[in-house]
Parts: structure tokens; C-alpha cells; sequence
């Protein structure tokens, strides 16, 4: 084992992979459909990409892909059972792009140890990949954060509904929240006493931007840091399921709200359709962008994974 | 906690999230877009600002637009922005190649509220300023288009009688529109020797 490790090494610690968490607070908005999808675009533009599924209590990144979700699951890597994390990495229909599957064999899994969510983050980057995509569960755990502020870059999937669009409000505050955990208590505390106050009859409500420009005039010295700190987070939008033109406009209606109330830069990054064909892609067990490459969703995917590869390679 | 006022400019290019050497096309697509975000039924909004948020909001809005729209003021407001420029600048989005511009363009734009403060027009020399800031040659929209150099030529040049018929300069306006990024239907309500003929 050890040979074939140091065999490996060279290759990998040339460079460590770029790595995406695609998120979002609610359930059934596309994380696992979108990860699927971008990973299998930046394949057939020949990166070399493995998909993990994170989704730990409901994995099913396997099926957006068509695979059965045999074999080696995370779960054999948590445990020990396993000790090379390329070692879990399944191969998927395109080329370069592998899958390291979640599914829930161990019914426990859902709950990560600390010590094995530690592991699994100190080990993204020593997967042999150009391109690491994190499909994450939904809700607003520290397990799912953990890997959303960790990742180079957060995408986060959005349907154009007011619970959806609650949802993302709410899983972003706790990802400012989390990404400040090393902030002194004093100040995270004021920050969620900001975060989580209740809008009461339409009267003024604080937001994030104005806590931090308060924090300026408080702490001229600490409060570069705090902003620094938040700016690092590379966040990107898709809007998902659009079905009438005017919803394509959220994604820069919420660029400009977030910016605002965040004082953060979240990108939108595109948008896709509602299709059928997604769902008739889903029962042939075969992944969208192979089975139907001239759909507008599919053109869509790749636009979006080159955008963010141009990203990438600046 | 209060926000002073006052303490530093209000940050008009951060609101509509354009650095600040945007053009005026720029600018009056952020304002529209800003416009339509902050709405009182947009999306965007929801469980996120109050109302009393939105009023204020709204008002930044229109004295941002109303400032940035008119060069003088502009100048006046740039000297003591870049003077004091205490915010940082983002530029959200700037990286990303935009996605169908010509999808985004919302359905809403004919609302006649929607076109309030776009009074302006595209003269010629106009168009060719927005033209040539995006680096975008005649060949390169006469080679996309289909549309001869000497036609495009004539409508930078507001030369009328090279097209005998209204139809045929509306069909290339919008077509040269979509190149450069503009909105078809305004550049056609707003090009000048359109506009004096009715």
C-alpha cells in the first residue's frame, strides 16, 4: 500500500484540486442534479473531476449519474476500513470524472464525528482530481456548512419560490455565521442577535452590511480582518426550474439584495430550466447531460462550468 | 445599532454593483435591474428586508440613478467618492460571461414606469462610443449579423437615406442592439432619426 501511495504523490501534490460545494438551504432544489451535471461538463472538456456525495443521510448523487451506488461508500473510508481516499473513487460513464459515492449503507452516517468530518476535510485536497465537487446535503447542520465554507468556491442552487428563496436566505446567514467561528464570542454574538432578529410590523431591520460598518467605527483594527474574513467566500447562484423569462432575473435580483444585506459578493452564475426531460433522464438512469447533450439545460451546464473554470485558471 | 449617515458618501456604485468606470449603459441597466430587485413583489426581497428597508432603499435607488445619469453631477459625486472611497469597490459578477443577455432582458421593460428616467438617446456618435468601449468592431457585428458594414456604417453615421425604408433601419437597429448589449426596443424608440420622423 504505502508503494503505490508515493507512486501517486507526485502527481497529486503538483497540484491540489480546485474545490466546489454546491448547497443550498432547502431540499429538492438540484444540489445533486447540478454537482452530476457540472462535474460530467468539466469532464468532456477533459479535467479530471470526482464527485462526493456528502449528502449523508439521503445520498443519491449515484443516480443522478446512473450508477447503482454499490461498492465502496465514504462510510468504508470513515471507518478506517479504508485508508486512501482515491481508493473510494468510482468510474462514471465519461472519462476523467469519477464518483465517490455516500450511499447510506451505515445508517448512522448521517451523523459525522467530529473527528471524521475533520478527516474528510484535511483529505479533499489530496484527491488525485483537477476538480473536486462537494454535493452537500440540504438544512443548515455545522456538517454541511463545514464543507460549504472549507470549498474554494460555494455554489448554491435556488428555485424561483419564496421557500426556497427563505431557505437560501437563512442557510447564507449561517454560513457568514460559521465562516466567523474564530471570531471573538462578543462578536458573533452580536452578529447573530443581527442575523436572526424578527422583522416586526415592516420597521427597520439590521443587516449584515450594517453590522459591519458599525464593527468599523468600533473596532477600526479587528474589523478589516472581519471583512476580509467574509469576502474570502467565493459564491455563486443558479437559479434552478426557471419557467417563465422573468424568473432568469432573480439571480441578479439576488446578487444585488445580497450584496447588500451581506455586503458579500455572490455571482450569479446562470440559471436553468424546468424540463421533463430531467425527470425522464432520471428513470433511464442515465446522467442528463449525456443523454440529452443538445438540450438547452445541457448547454446551460457547460456554460457554467466553463465560466467558473475561467475562474479558476485566473 | 445606528448607521450614521454621513459618515461616508453613500456608496451609489456598490448599490447597483458596477465598478466605477461604467458606462451609461451600464448604468441605466443596473438601474432598471436594481429597480425591478427591490420591487415591493419581487423575489429577492423576501424574509430579507422590511418595509421601512425598502423605502429607503428605493429612495437610494432613485438619487443614485439621478446622480449617476447626469454627467455633472456624476463628476461632482466621483471626486468625493474616489476622494474618501472608504467602501471596497465590488465588482460582483464581472468575471462571469453573462448568460443570454438577451433573455435576461425582462418582459417588464415596456411598463411605461419602467421608462420613466430614460429619456435619453442613442445619437449615432453615441452608439459608436458604447460600440467601441466593448471592444466590438463593425466586421466582427456586420460578420454576425449579415447585415453589409456600409449599412451599420450609416447608422452610427445617422445617414437616413441610405435606408428607404423605416422597416429595414428598424430591423438592423435591433440587430445591432443585441451586438453591443443594448435593448432593441429602446434603441429603436430612441435613436434620433427615428424619433424626428414621427
Amino acid at each position: 500500500m504505502p508503494e503505490i501511495k508515493q507512486a501517486q504523490s507526485p502527481q497529486s501534490n503538483t497540484r491540489q484540486p480546485h474545490v466546489w460545494a454546491v448547497g443550498g438551504g432547502k431540499g429538492g432544489v438540484g444540489k445533486s442534479f447540478i454537482s452530476a451535471n457540472l462535474g460530467l461538463a468539466l469532464g468532456k472538456q477533459g479535467k479530471r473531476v470526482v464527485l462526493v456525495d456528502l449528502d449523508l443521510g439521503s445520498a443519491n448523487l449515484h443516480t443522478c449519474l446512473g450508477m447503482s451506488g454499490s461498492g465502496k461508500t465514504l462510510s468504508d473510508y470513515l471507518t478506517g476500513e479504508i485508508s486512501d481516499i482515491n481508493d473510494l473513487v468510482h468510474k462514471t460513464e465519461i472519462d476523467h470524472v469519477g464518483m465517490i459515492s455516500g450511499a447510506a449503507d451505515n445508517l448512522q452516517i448521517a451523523n459525522l464525528k467530529y473527528f471524521q468530518k475533520a478527516k474528510l476535510l484535511r483529505n479533499l485536497k489530496s484527491i488525485d482530481a483537477d476538480y473536486v465537487i462537494l454535493d452537500l446535503g440540504a438544512g443548515t447542520s455545522f456538517n454541511t456548512l463545514d464543507f460549504f465554507v472549507e470549498a474554494d468556491r460555494g455554489l448554491i442552487s435556488v428555485m424561483p419560490d419564496p421557500t426556497s428563496i427563505e431557505n437560501t436566505y437563512r442557510f447564507l446567514k449561517c454560513v457568514f455565521m460559521r465562516k466567523l467561528h474564530s471570531a471573538p464570542p462578543e462578536t458573533k454574538m452580536l452578529m447573530n442577535r443581527v442575523l436572526t432578529q424578527r422583522q416586526q410590523d415592516g420597521k427597520k431591520t439590521h443587516s449584515l452590511a450594517a453590522f459591519l460598518s458599525v464593527m468599523d467605527g468600533l473596532h477600526p483594527e479587528y474589523a478589516p480582518e472581519l471583512r476580509d474574513n467574509l469576502s474570502s467566500l467565493q459564491l455563486h447562484l443558479i437559479v434552478n426550474q426557471v419557467l417563465e423569462p422573468r424568473d432568469t432575473e432573480l439571480g441578479h435580483a439576488m446578487q444585488m439584495t445580497c450584496n447588500r444585506y451581506f455586503a458579500a459578493n455572490v455571482d450569479y452564475l446562470g440559471y436553468l430550466h424546468h424540463d421533463k426531460l430531467v425527470l425522464q433522464s432520471l428513470r433511464q438512469r442515465s446522467p442528463f447531460i449525456t443523454a440529452y447533450p443538445q438540450s438547452r439545460n445541457a448547454v446551460h451546464m457547460e456554460h457554467m462550468a466553463s465560466s467558473l473554470m475561467t475562474l479558476d485558471e485566473h | 445599532m445606528n448607521i450614521k449617515k454621513g459618515d461616508s458618501p453613500p456608496d451609489y456604485y456598490t448599490l447597483f454593483q458596477i465598478p466605477p468606470e461604467a458606462s451609461k449603459i451600464d448604468i441605466i441597466n443596473a438601474y432598471r435591474h436594481a429597480k425591478l430587485a427591490y420591487q415591493q413583489d419581487s423575489l429577492a426581497i423576501y424574509s430579507l428586508f422590511s418595509e421601512q428597508d425598502l423605502d429607503q432603499i428605493h429612495a437610494q435607488i432613485e438619487e443614485a440613478y439621478s446622480v449617476l445619469s447626469d454627467p455633472v453631477k456624476r463628476a461632482d459625486y466621483d471626486a468625493l467618492y474616489l476622494h474618501t472611497g472608504s467602501h471596497p469597490i465590488h465588482e460582483a459578477g464581472k468575471n462571469v460571461i453573462p448568460l443570454h443577455r438577451q433573455h435576461t432582458n425582462s418582459p417588464d421593460n415596456n411598463e411605461p414606469e419602467k421608462r420613466s428616467g430614460e429619456e435619453d438617446t442613442y445619437s449615432g456618435e453615441a452608439l459608436r462610443e458604447i460600440r467601441e468601449s466593448k471592444n466590438i468592431t463593425l466586421d466582427q457585428i456586420a460578420y454576425k449579423t449579415k447585415i453589409s458594414k456600409h449599412y451599420l456604417q450609416a447608422i452610427e453615421d445617422e445617414e437616413r437615406e441610405h435606408f428607404p425604408e423605416t422597416v429595414y433601419l428598424r430591423g438592423y437597429l435591433r440587430q445591432y442592439a443585441s451586438q453591443v448589449g443594448l435593448d432593441p426596443d429602446r434603441l429603436v424608440r430612441h435613436y434620433p432619426p427615428l424619433s424626428e420622423q414621427e
